[in-house]
């Protein structure tokens, strides 16, 4: 089997389009491997070389099963060009390139007008040049990009900040002790010492560095927040898990907190708010996420008041605060969400936005009084 | 399978000899025609370490000893810990002991000559041994997840380009060989997107049931056919339970717990051991490790039994 004839590349394109991490050094490796000899023989051998090199987690796994029987639906044949063939109808009209292009987006509308990538993939089935099915292709994913993010796509990873940016972020939240028994070598007080008796009896050993950043999370649950709460479940655990912050205690309300914090997701574990601000270290920081009301896009004078109100008490307890809105900054203006914007540091989820709370919650003076244009 | 380029293929069916059970960590390994493939695969492209992922007990570890075993190459391991940093895999440098050393010296002069070399007080850590080998060696690196989120990353150059630099002496070590390399991950921490390209990667599926009975009779030859198979099926009718009511997340029970339960059971008579598995789960504290799954799976029989 000539390894020329497989539509190889746009299944490896696709891969890309869904965010795997592959690069051209992938492709050439599959070409190689197959020139040697591997994954020869049938189509599942095919489709296992193609996997072990290219995926690289369960989920993957299953979306790259799945592009495979697409693009590979049918045994190719030897003499037809590959991949007009490969995209061949093989059950009615859902195999064709621009419906199988078209079932990855959420609707036709969405990719626009003139550069709509299905134009130029109907090219490739009036052409048999492998170079214009390149084109084809890389224009497609090209206009992709413009339209600012990459097509929709079955991994599990697709919040705004990913689970490993969420770490990071947290990492910056440091306030590091020395604490538990020495084994660090301290280099500089040992060679002082050696000065100071003229010759090394022992190093001097002092304990390692941990960290004491202790983290309050306020989470808001249940009406208007429903559709973040993977997203404030990924932030909670990544904070708890991979943050390695010193602690990072957890409170749930709804809307705003009144009278009562929660312990549980499910809000059924209350906790009076006094005693719970109490319960928070004098050195913690704590981080808002809520909607703060720009989900539904409505002003409720009520809920600038009572959230007010909590600021101030909030205030009482720890030195730092923020707020993270899961929605986007842009629609915010106009609702409840602007109003409480003016009271506290408040970020958009984002990569940047986390960054930014992260470094407010670390004392650093973050601009936030007009973070965005539009509060200008 | 088409002829393969490389000398060295991988087949996963040498098993050490019955007798050296046990020894040097070395058990009978039944690999899956896939996973042989893989290793294969990692074998001829060298420089792509093979990333191992499955349920904990699916024999993940004990792969890179039984391709070790059967290519007849040196094997290092690397068990990472939370604190594992990428150089100590490398080297490890006495900086106390040469000061040390140099303290003495200063009363007895024949000691100089060992702290004026400072190879004396560098230790080569499992990669940098296996670089040194003349022959290609085999590299485990265990639970590469149980480190700090960016330790993968600190390897790249080190698994890419097969060298590195003693920092204390600035020479530069490069390996004679290309070594196959074995990552092994729990998937606790996500691992960075620039490591993973490089990797290769296959997942460790649950045995078939015929396999779990060969897996079985390879590690216990002496084993009565009837017994192994009792066992397997009522073993197997605990796991598909644990699928059905756990899914996808969940601890079920394993392979490896099978082996060991397996290695209770054979030491009773097998007659009423017989018995026993048609009835309530026989030394069940090999299997079930928490009091939830105890009261689960341990009040009611399944309805599967004989």
């Amino acid at each position: 089997m000539n390894s020329d004839e497989l539509p190889l590349l746009d299944l490896f394109n696709r891969l890309r389009e869904h965010g795997l991490p592959l690069g051209l050094d992938e492709y050439m490796l599959a070409l190689r491997t197959i020139q040697a000899g591997f994954g020869a023989g049938d189509r599942r051998a095919l489709e296992q070389l193609c996997r072990t090199l290219w995926v690289k987690s369960d989920d993957e796994a299953r979306l790259f099963h799945r592009l495979f029987a697409q693009l590979l639906a049918q045994p190719v044949a030897p003499r037809e060009p590959a991949p007009p063939e490969a995209l061949q109808p093989s059950e009615g009209p859902a195999a064709e390139p621009s419906q199988v292009l078209s079932s990855e987006q959420p609707a036709p509308v969405y990719s626009g007008g003139p550069t709509a990538p299905t134009a130029l993939l109907t090219l490739t089935l009036e052409t048999d040049e492998p170079a214009q099915v390149v084109q084809a292709v890389r224009r497609g994913v090209h206009s992709d990009w413009e339209m600012g993010r990459p097509r929709f796509s079955l991994l599990t990873e697709y919040f705004p900040v990913t689970r490993r940016q969420m770490k990071q972020s947290w990492r910056h939240l440091r306030r590091s002790v020395r604490e538990g028994p020495p084994e660090e070598l301290d280099v500089a007080a040992t060679v002082e010492k050696v000065g100071r008796e003229g010759i090394l009896l022992e190093p001097v050993l002092v304990p390692r560095r941990t960290n004491r950043a202790e983290l309050v999370l306020l989470v808001d649950q249940g009406g208007s927040m429903v559709p973040f709460h993977a997203l404030s479940r990924q932030l909670v655990e990544t904070a708890r898990r991979g943050g390695r912050l010193g602690r990072a205690g957890v409170y749930y309300f709804h809307d705003y907190p009144t009278g009562y914090l929660y312990c549980d997701p499910a809000r059924l574990e209350a906790q009076p708010l006094p005693d719970a601000l109490a319960a928070i270290g004098p050195r913690a920081a704590a981080l808002i996420v809520s909607d703060a009301g720009a989900a539904r896009g409505n002003f409720d004078s009520e809920r600038v008041k009572c959230t007010q109100e909590f600021v101030e008490q909030l205030r009482q307890v720890v030195r730092y605060y923020a707020w993270l809105n899961p929605m986007p900054h842009t629609r915010w203006s106009g609702t409840t969400a602007a109003e409480i914007a003016r009271l506290l540091p408040m970020f958009e989820m984002s990569r940047h936005g986390l960054d930014a709370a992260v470094d407010a919650l670390r004392g650093r003076y973050v601009y936030w009084e007009k973070m965005y244009p539009w509060m200008m | 399978m088409a002829k393969l380029t490389t000398k060295l293929t991988y087949t996963g069916k040498v098993q050490p000899k019955p007798e050296d059970y046990g020894k040097d960590g070395l058990y009978p390994y039944l690999p899956s025609d896939e996973l042989v493939d893989a290793v294969n695969l990692t074998v001829f492209l060298g420089k792509r370490p093979l990333l191992i992922k499955g349920d904990p007990g699916s024999g993940k570890t004990r792969l890179a000893q039984a391709v070790a075993y059967e290519l007849e190459l040196p094997y290092y391991e690397w068990y990472i810990k939370s604190t594992s940093r990428a150089r100590d895999g490398l080297y490890t440098y006495d900086a106390v002991r040469r000061l040390h050393d140099a303290q003495l010296a200063r009363l007895d002069e024949s000691q100089q000559s060992q702290v004026d070399n400072p190879w004396n007080y560098i230790k080569l850590g499992p990669l940098g041994k296996a670089f040194q080998e003349e022959k290609r060696a085999v590299i485990l690196i265990d639970e590469v997840d149980k480190a700090d989120i960016d330790f993968p990353n600190d390897l790249l150059l080190e698994l890419d380009e097969q060298r590195f630099v003693v920092e204390e002496t600035g020479e530069k070590i490069k390996a004679k060989q290309p070594p196959i390399v074995f990552i092994t991950s729990n998937d606790e921490k996500d691992l960075p997107d620039a490591f993973l390209r490089r990797c290769l990667f296959h997942y460790i599926e649950f045995p078939s049931p015929s396999q779990l009975v060969a897996i079985v009779n390879a590690h216990f030859p002496a084993a009565l056919d009837d017994l192994v198979e009792a066992a397997v099926k009522r073993f197997l009718e605990l796991r598909q339970r644990m699928e059905q009511e756990k899914g996808k997340a969940g601890k079920k029970v394993s392979t490896s717990e099978l082996i060991d339960w397996f290695a209770v059971l054979r030491r009773h008579p097998k007659d009423r051991i017989l018995t026993q598995l048609c009835g309530q789960l026989p030394y069940p504290e090999v299997l079930l490790k928490s009091w939830e799954d105890h009261l689960r799976y341990l009040q009611t029989p399944s309805e599967g039994q004989k």
